[in-house]
């Protein structure tokens, strides 16, 4: 275990460092000079140069790459172009933003889809199988921002039963603030729900059909017990793969839902920037997200070696 | 040419028409391909078959549906019905190729790092997921933003962001393939690498590939209606469907006409269809060709 | 009129009045101007109350009776959307979007203000003053004014402020305004609370360029250090920034020790918003009270919605569609002539805005602006723009792209001149982009050419202008050959000296006269299209009062109250 541990995690690094690289130089596509965006047009060239001396931006590229990525690691993500204010005290706000969403949204839409998925399986091809399945296929189909807009419309603004704008007045309590990140949860529960369910149907399909369930009511358990004991656990695999990949998605993905809500998430936050050509503030934005990817691609790897012991001292391939 | 490689091959064309006749026979399949179809003679003829020009901004603005208008009319006295008939012609250019592109640079990714293994399959695997931990949307409107929003940019974009996720799905049909018989063989014969990869391992990794392009498919149309949704896809006046809900969505708080539904709803639902059409086609592959 | 007004009138007249002032009162008395114009000429120039009322009653005119605010309930913190967030820092002298306009102005003041019938009232000057030919205007600082740091205001934070504000290397938005009008050596302290301000060229309506129509013109101290504005409150206004989270919100406090007074507000919440829908429904949802800018195209569920009551600011705020007249297809001024044709004016008015807007003649003179001589209106001709079209030989028409991007009736506008081109043979593409990539890019301005930002340097395009209260800037920076926004790249010297002559000219008659020679020129080469200048709304919830939308876009708190 601990060596499969260590294995995962050095690979994760070498992602990390290959991610950087390309962020960095992703960054470095950005048009106009660092100087230039941040004091105009009509500025003096004399400024414009001094500034870029400043923020080091007249440095060779490897110079600048080894400077980002090792201030980075001591947690120093730089000042924004823009804002003229340390990137992490806004990235901060937004990436915790962003991970509340997200948990809501998987609060939600996890155990609903597991049950939606399981109850398809449990009546492959009938009626109920049918309603589920078309259901999730349509929802899924349905681009986010029509959803989101939809929702908006009908609880916000018609029926008025939910706010609008995701974002709290400060000082919400923690279940008022749910009740604010309810509509674009809901949002992200239509987009995603056909999804996870489909894979929870399939895995419990798969695992009805098993050796170990057809022994399991040989040794004469109830349906409910050998559901519970033998088909959950192998229907989750799949669903802790989606899940995990779909993280990727809910923090930093999410700049249309974001933005419709209102919603000072992280992908609203990379999005200004790249707009802005605020390079420090994307460079950082764009890295945390995709390390808040690998923990949960790392963390779901181990769960599902945990629940599925043949992984465990295989081969990672 | 030796007897083998002759047999394996008329073997495929046997197992491909059976293969194409089960698909005949999935409804799923047949439903998805009318519905896909369907927007397709749309997108080619629908200027004709329309009840009016999608661009005539002669009509009094957000009309309800009814009448000389099954959709009602925009904000700008256009006739919702006669464009959401011609919406589908610009992402239905521009998603395909997306995916086409897609789907040729992760297949030739996939065939080097299954066929090679070793440092070139590590290397290219890392960065293969590094690329995987990056937002696409955003990563996709950064780059808009860098280069300008063209068409060719949004094909290349969304087309280049999908390579490494098709290549995975190739690598690992590669992987499997790798160790049969005819690959051993054919390297023994002396065969190049690229003769073994695209000659011998491609025709018959097919059915994983095209179920991949129809899934891709389905996510390039979401690509370029979100991307377009936020201004950087197609551009005015095209009758492009997300364009039309960007355009109008800002009406819906409108209670007092019925918040102008018919301006969103009907392009929301036209968008939806054409996904579902998609995903219903991989579907039906997906099932025949994993039987 | 009694014995004591005329003798007051008089004496000003002899006495205190210079050719300047006595020009304004000319034109009262020999009716070139109706009351409310002269009203407004008369506080540019630096005229009290008292003196207005006596020029009124010598002239006829009834009484000026000043407006009473509304009775205000004290307390309470309002709620304000704004649109979009600022793009950037807050430093005043760099505000160059409708984000730190609004934010800033919650907090600054500037010498004067104007207000939304574009009259001019003293703010942190008590009056002002110009000498013969208004190139030298004297201002008087209001003694009582304490900045938010406690230090009282003096002429060296105002000489420091404005010599910021001119200077060509500080990154500063208000150059375009300034441009051949003040440098700073211009800029000079005459004693502690007395200002010089020694012109590049006579202007006699510099006074407005001192006033909140400059809205980067927030009075700071001295001893301000750049990249701290949101950081410590230090401007002078009823308000102090006590927080600020770009691109989510401020947080304003009352500023008790304000020279007016108390405002009732006890405080103001901010939230950005960048999303027009998002904004409409907030305001609907009852999560804000008040946004800083609403527009019928996009907000149309605010016009019809009985907890909401809009707020108009009649201005000359317009957008502006300029073609380059220095290169195919635009360098015909009858191919010009021709596109402005196809424009159906008065309909394009009503579906975007509802008929708030005055329809526009293709020149900055706005229907607002006291000086503006109404020539005949261009209407849609569409059999004159074709024969313009094969006079200039392009009977067959010609593609070309129109570039904007997504901001408000932008598109909408971008379709409509598209749809309407197509009568006349031009296949016009249009490309939309986001208002970061539109004025993003290098713009050096003349010497050095428009650089290679696409708001100067596309065929044609549609830029949105924000309010003045005189067309100044407009003739200067976008018309003029060295105008540093002449996005038509627009080169005509008799215009040009005419423009010129309109900023010096004193009494409304001459500006009257060359604003007529203006239009007939523009009229005739039509290096841009003016299709409609629109009011400037605001929308709040029904228990705002005494708020009053401001024709340049900037949110002015201190006398607000919620019921």
């Amino acid at each position: 275990m601990a060596r499969f541990v260590a294995k995962r995690l050095a690979l994760s690094v070498v992602t990390l460092f290959i991610l950087s690289v390309i962020v960095f130089a992703a960054a470095q596509l950005l048009p106009g000079n660092v100087g230039r965006n941040v004091l105009g047009p009509f500025a003096d060239q004399a400024s414009v140069d001094l500034l870029n001396h400043q923020v080091g931006a007249d440095r060779p590229v490897l110079v600048q790459y080894t400077a980002w990525i090792w201030k980075f690691v001591q947690g120093d993500m730089g000042q924004s172009l823009q804002y003229r204010v340390p990137v992490w005290s806004l990235l901060s706000d937004s990436l915790v933003n962003s991970l509340k969403l997200a948990a809501e949204a998987f609060a939600l839409v996890v155990p609903l889809s597991i049950l939606g998925g399981v109850a398809a399986a449990l009546r492959q091809g009938r009626l109920a199988d049918r309603a589920i399945t078309i259901t999730g296929l349509s929802l899924t189909a349905i681009p986010e921002f029509v959803s989101a807009i939809f929702l908006i419309v009908a609880f916000g603004v018609f029926v008025k039963w939910l706010p609008v704008n995701a974002q709290w007045p400060e000082g919400t309590g923690i279940l008022g603030q749910m009740k604010y990140l309810l509509l674009p949860s809901l949002a992200l529960v239509m987009v995603l729900f056909g999804y996870i369910a489909r894979m929870a149907r399939a895995g419990t399909i798969e695992a009805l059909s098993a050796d170990y369930t057809r022994t399991a009511y040989l040794k004469g358990l109830g349906t409910p017990t050998v559901i519970r004991r033998h088909v959950l656990r192998n229907a989750l695999l799949p669903t802790i793969a989606v899940i995990a990949t779909q993280t990727g998605y809910l923090i930093g993905g999410l700049l249309v839902i974001e933005k419709l809500f209102n919603y000072n998430g992280i992908g609203q936050r990379i999005y200004i920037a790249a707009q802005n050509k605020d390079v420090t503030m994307l460079q950082s934005g764009v890295l945390l997200v995709g390390i808040v990817y690998l923990v949960a691609t790392f963390v779901a790897d181990l769960l599902y070696s945990v629940l599925n012991p043949r992984i465990r001292f295989g081969s990672t391939e | 040419m030796s007897t083998v490689t002759v047999a394996v091959r008329s073997e495929a064309k046997i197992a491909r028409r059976e293969t194409l006749r089960q698909l005949l026979r999935s409804k799923t399949f047949i439903v998805g391909v009318l519905v896909v179809g369907f927007w397709i003679v749309c997108a080619l003829v629908g200027s004709q078959i329309a009840p009016h020009n999608p661009q005539d901004q002669s009509f009094d603005p957000l009309l309800r549906p009814g009448g000389g208008h099954f959709f009602g009319t925009d904000s700008l006295g256009r006739d919702v019905f006669s464009r959401v008939l011609t919406g589908a012609s610009d992402i239905l250019k521009v998603a395909p190729l997306a995916m086409l592109l897609g789907i040729a640079g992760g297949t030739v990714v996939g065939l080097v790092t299954g066929y090679f293994r070793g440092l070139v399959d590590d290397v290219i695997s890392r960065i293969v997921d590094a690329w995987l931990a990056l937002p696409v949307i955003v990563i996709a409107v950064t780059v808009l933003v860098a280069l300008g929003s063209s068409t060719a940019t949004l094909v290349v974009v969304i087309g280049v962001l999908f390579t490494p996720l098709v290549a995975r799905t190739v690598r690992a049909a590669v992987l499997a393939e790798r160790e049969l018989e005819y690959v051993q063989a054919a390297r023994l014969r002396g065969e190049r690498a690229p003769y073994v990869m695209f000659v011998e391992i491609l025709p018959n990794i097919m059915g994983p590939i095209i179920v991949e392009a129809t899934v891709r498919l389905g996510y390039a149309i979401f690509a370029v209606a979100g991307l377009t949704f936020l201004g950087f896809g197609v551009q005015p006046p095209s009758p492009d469907w997300a364009l039309q809900i960007s355009d109008n969505y800002n009406l819906l708080n409108d209670t007092a006409n019925q918040g102008n539904y018919w301006t969103v709803l009907f392009p929301g639902a036209a968008v939806a269809s054409l996904v579902v059409g998609v995903n219903l086609i991989a579907d039906g592959i997906q099932h025949v060709l994993e039987r | 009129m009694d014995r004591e007004t005329r003798r007051q009138l008089e004496h000003y007249r002899r006495e205190e009045a210079g050719p300047v002032e006595n020009a304004v009162l000319d034109d009262l008395f020999d009716a070139e101007m109706d009351r409310g114009q002269f009203i407004r000429r008369a506080t540019v120039v630096g005229f009290s109350a008292s003196i207005i009322a006596a020029a009124l009653a010598a002239a006829g005119e009834a009484e000026l009776a000043f407006a009473a605010p509304e009775a205000a309930g004290a307390g309470g913190r309002l709620r304000l959307g704004c649109i979009p967030p600022p793009a950037h820092g807050l430093d005043p002298h760099t505000y160059a979007d409708t984000g730190s306009l609004v934010t800033g102005n919650i907090a600054g003041e500037m010498l004067l203000r104007t207000t939304n019938r574009l009259t001019v009232i003293p703010e942190l000057a008590v009056s002002w003053k110009p000498n013969k030919d208004a190139s030298i205007w004297t201002y008087t600082l209001r003694r009582s004014v304490r900045f938010q740091t406690g230090q009282t205001m003096r002429a060296d934070d105002v000489v420091t402020t404005f010599k910021r504000l001119v200077d060509p290397n500080s990154g500063s938005q208000a150059l375009s305004a300034f441009k051949g009008v003040l440098s700073p050596a211009g800029v000079r302290k005459v004693d502690d609370f007395t200002v010089a301000f020694h012109l590049d060229a006579p202007n006699a309506s510099f006074p407005y360029l001192t006033s909140s129509t400059t809205y980067q013109a927030i009075i700071l101290p001295a001893n301000y250090a750049l990249g701290t504005y949101e950081k410590t409150p230090q401007a002078t206004g009823a308000f102090k920034l006590v927080s600020y989270t770009p691109g989510v919100g401020a947080t304003f406090e009352r500023y008790d020790g304000w020279w007016k007074g108390r405002a009732p507000l006890d405080g103001v919440d901010l939230k950005y918003f960048s999303d027009d829908a998002a904004v409409i429904s907030a305001l609907l949802g009852n999560q804000i009270d008040l946004v800083n800018e609403i527009h019928f195209s996009t907000g149309r569920a605010l016009f019809n919605n009985k907890n909401v009551k809009i707020f108009s600011a009649h201005g000359a705020t317009h957008r502006l569609v300029p073609m380059k007249t220095d290169a195919p297809p635009f360098n015909d001024y009858r191919i010009r002539q021709a596109v402005a044709l196809t424009l159906d004016r008065p309909a394009i008015r009503k579906r975007l805005f509802n008929n708030l807007a005055d329809v526009g003649n293709d020149s900055p003179f706005a229907p607002v602006f006291p000086a503006t001589v109404k020539l005949p209106q261009r209407h849609k001709d569409i059999r004159k723009a074709k024969e313009l079209m094969a006079a200039a030989g392009k009977a067959k028409g010609f593609s070309v792209q129109l570039t904007t991007y997504k901001a408000f009736e932008l598109p909408a506008l971008a379709q409509i001149i598209q749809s309407s081109v197509k009568a006349i043979g031009i296949n016009m593409t249009l490309r939309i982009l986001t208002s970061a990539a539109y004025y993003a890019g290098s713009q050096l301005g003349p010497p050095d050419g428009w650089g290679t930002t696409p708001w100067l340097n596309t065929p044609i395009n549609i830029t949105d202008w924000g309010g003045r209260a005189v067309p100044n800037v407009y003739l200067t920076s976008s018309l003029q050959s060295k105008g540093v926004w002449n996005a038509s790249h627009y080169s005509n010297k008799r215009f040009d000296r005419l423009a010129a002559s309109f900023v010096a000219a004193i009494s409304l008659k001459d500006k009257r006269k060359y604003a007529k020679q203006i239009e007939e020129v523009l009229l005739h080469d039509t290096p841009a299209i003016y299709p409609y200048f629109y009011f400037q709304l605001g929308g709040g919830r029904k228990r705002v009062r005494g708020y009053q939308a401001d024709p340049q876009g900037a949110v002015y708190l201190s006398r607000t109250s919620l019921a």
